[in-house]
């Protein structure tokens, strides 16, 4: 449709403009077209036009090797893009909001001011959505933040899941993460000398050490270990899919109210406790031993406490 | 006379209007646009009508405004680029990827599809680093539709799954805040029909929620605090009780972060929990019931074995 050749550019050429040197491929990813097809509209603004302006529409640099590096150098009053819908608008200030109040990620006042810029530009708002975290939290969140930023190392006390006491223990925090009101912390950990993930909110202590960090792991390394981590195969209840880590699901199929997920979990006794609570919500398909696990707890249970 | 095509000459009509600084006469346009006929007067005019729907057809602003307000009956065509187009917002680096990581949290495939694409026009990075990422999970749909309502003070409208009586109903809500605690993620609002303030759990909508026309009615209360609202209403909604149970020594370390008192012993350590949802205190009770005993109240053994004896069923 020739239509659509309008909306895409539409889109595009602004998106070149905010993305100067984006290659071909990149174009072609983000709108869902292929890098030929992305030439060919280039090719249609750059030969369109009204003959006084000397025949191209829109001036652009394409580099070497066949537009591999894309520069608008002038887009003709179409470099802006569209204004947001509302829904735009909203899914973007809402996501930003969340993050204003994760200080674990950004400093609230960078967000803060971006708000208001963006909210200035597009519709008047106030701040609509919070997240209710401890202040204890925020405290040692502030002190792991500051220790990834200044690569030293941290000593904290931390409960266990599953069946452990408090320990201590020293790591260098690597990447910080958030899901809905909890911060996670992946790290290099000295006890057990590989990477690990901790939950803030099952922390009872952090401390910055005036110790620098000895470790260094790039992308690959700070997630190597779920490689080596039990594939598992489950049905799940949408409600309890937030047990997984969604960088845990390998892949997904939709049953309707349930999913059927491949998932890598790092223990077996991990994935039994999730089950127990998940009272039913969650079926395990395979590995077919966990079943006789979770009749053992049941046995445990049911021993210490029958009436 | 050269052919342009379609496209072409859509393109044209386009970038001719948008570099017009005041509205254009039908005339000029004509000259200005190559692929309009010259001399065929109602060809011409054919033509020009169908590019101008096919132009708005794509929500482009093509409006036919006087062109001079003094004698407006001499009318011309004209592309308001301050409404159409997004002012330039000049950010930084930083503000760039933080636009990025904003469009990525949303876990419902829908709104993060209309996350990122409002991010990459608000100018993202396509690069962020992995140090840092954030996740909405589970029950959040719903939030882009709630936050747009706060915003332009409007009624909203859903079904709600109430928790006691296990039938759902038609509520219509005027929303004030969202907010996200222990998981989960919430809507405080004016409830019209009860005539009063209410906290609503956002998993126990069910489908969509609606937009109404109608302008919410009630002022937002001045210092709505969502912390103390949590507070309060946790208060109320659950009376405190307290449960006594024995674990394995050197074990369940997140039920002891839980008691108020420990007494250790040989076979068990007894600890005392005061607890507010025993859903959730039974909850993380199953996940070690290998290694506890609930000596009372004998509700919550009773709900820690139902979660154990449904788990059991749906996996032997």
């Amino acid at each position: 449709m020739a239509n659509s050749d309008i909306a895409l550019l539409v889109k595009m050429l602004p998106w070149l403009v905010l993305h100067p040197g984006a290659s071909t491929i990149e174009v072609a990813n983000e709108f869902h077209i292929t890098p030929r097809q992305v030439l060919r509209l280039l090719e249609l603004v750059t030969f369109t036009g009204p003959h006084q302006y000397g025949g191209g529409l829109v001036d652009i640099s394409l580099g070497d090797d066949d537009g591999e590096w894309i520069t608008v150098l002038d887009a003709q009053s179409l470099d802006r893009p569209v204004k947001l819908d509302a829904r735009e608008a909203s899914a973007l200030l809402a996501g930003l909001t969340y993050l204003e109040q994760m200080p674990a990620l950004a400093e609230p006042e960078n967000v803060g001011r971006l708000i208001d810029k963006i909210s200035k530009a597009l519709a008047p708002g106030e701040p609509t959505l919070s997240v209710v975290t401890p202040e204890a939290e925020r405290e040692m969140v502030k002190t792991l933040k500051q220790a990834l930023t200044q690569n030293k190392q941290v000593e904290i006390t931390y409960i266990s899941g599953s069946a452990q006491h408090g320990s201590v223990r020293v790591i260098e925090p690597k990447q910080l993460s958030t899901r809905d009101d909890r911060t996670f912390v992946r790290a290099w950990c000295h006890e057990a000398e590989a990477v690990r993930s901790f939950r803030v909110d099952r922390m009872t202590k952090a401390t910055a050490l005036d110790k620098d960090a000895k470790v260094s792991l790039d992308t690959n390394e700070l997630f190597a270990d779920k490689d080596a981590w039990i594939q598992v195969q489950l049905e799940v209840d949408r409600d309890y899919l937030g047990d997984f880590d969604a960088d845990t699901i390998v892949s997904m199929d939709d049953l309707g109210s349930a999913v059927r997920i491949t998932a890598k979990v790092a223990h077996l006794r991990w994935l039994c406790s999730v089950v127990m609570a998940a009272a039913g919500g969650i079926r395990v398909i395979e590995p077919a031993q966990v079943r006789t696990q979770l009749q053992a707890m049941a046995q445990d249970w049911k021993s210490c406490n029958s009436n | 006379m050269p052919r342009s095509d379609s496209t072409e000459r859509h393109l044209n009509l386009l970038f001719v209007l948008l570099n017009a600084n005041r509205p254009m006469l039908r005339e000029t346009i004509r000259e200005r646009v190559p692929g309009y006929s010259q001399d065929n007067d109602v060809a011409f005019q054919r033509m020009f009508e169908r590019d101008k729907d096919d132009l708005r057809l794509l929500n482009i602003p093509l409006e036919t405004v006087p062109v001079d307000p003094i004698h407006d009956d001499v009318l011309g065509y004209w592309i308001d680029r301050k409404s159409w187009l997004l002012p330039e917002l000049k950010l930084s680096t930083e503000e760039r990827a933080l636009v990025t990581l904003a469009a990525r949290v949303w876990d419902d495939e829908q709104i993060s599809a209309i996350a990122r694409e409002a991010a990459g026009r608000i100018g993202d990075v396509t690069t962020e680093s992995s140090f840092r990422e954030a996740r909405m999970g589970g029950h959040t749909e719903q939030v882009p539709a709630l936050f747009d309502a706060i915003n332009s003070h409007k009624r909203v409208q859903f079904t709600y799954a109430s928790r006691k009586s296990l039938s759902s109903n038609v509520r219509t809500v005027e929303p004030w805040r969202l907010f996200c605690t222990s998981g989960a993620w919430y809507v405080v609002g004016f409830d019209v029909d009860k005539a009063e303030q209410r906290i609503f759990r956002m998993s126990r909508i069910v489908g969509a929620v609606t937009i109404l026309a109608e302008n919410a009615q009630q002022p937002v209360p001045a210092h709505l605090s969502v912390t103390d609202l949590v507070a309060e209403w946790r208060e109320f909604a659950q009376e405190k009780l307290s449960a006594i149970v024995n674990v394995m020594p050197g074990s369940c370390g997140h039920l002891r972060t839980l008691s108020t008192t420990i007494e250790y012993g040989d076979d068990w350590d007894t600890l005392r929990i005061d607890y507010e949802s025993q859903f959730q205190l039974a909850r993380d009770i199953a996940t070690v019931c290998d290694l506890v005993q609930v000596v009372e109240p004998d509700s919550l053994r009773d709900s820690v074995s139902a979660m154990i004896n449904a788990a059991l069923g749906t996996n032997s």
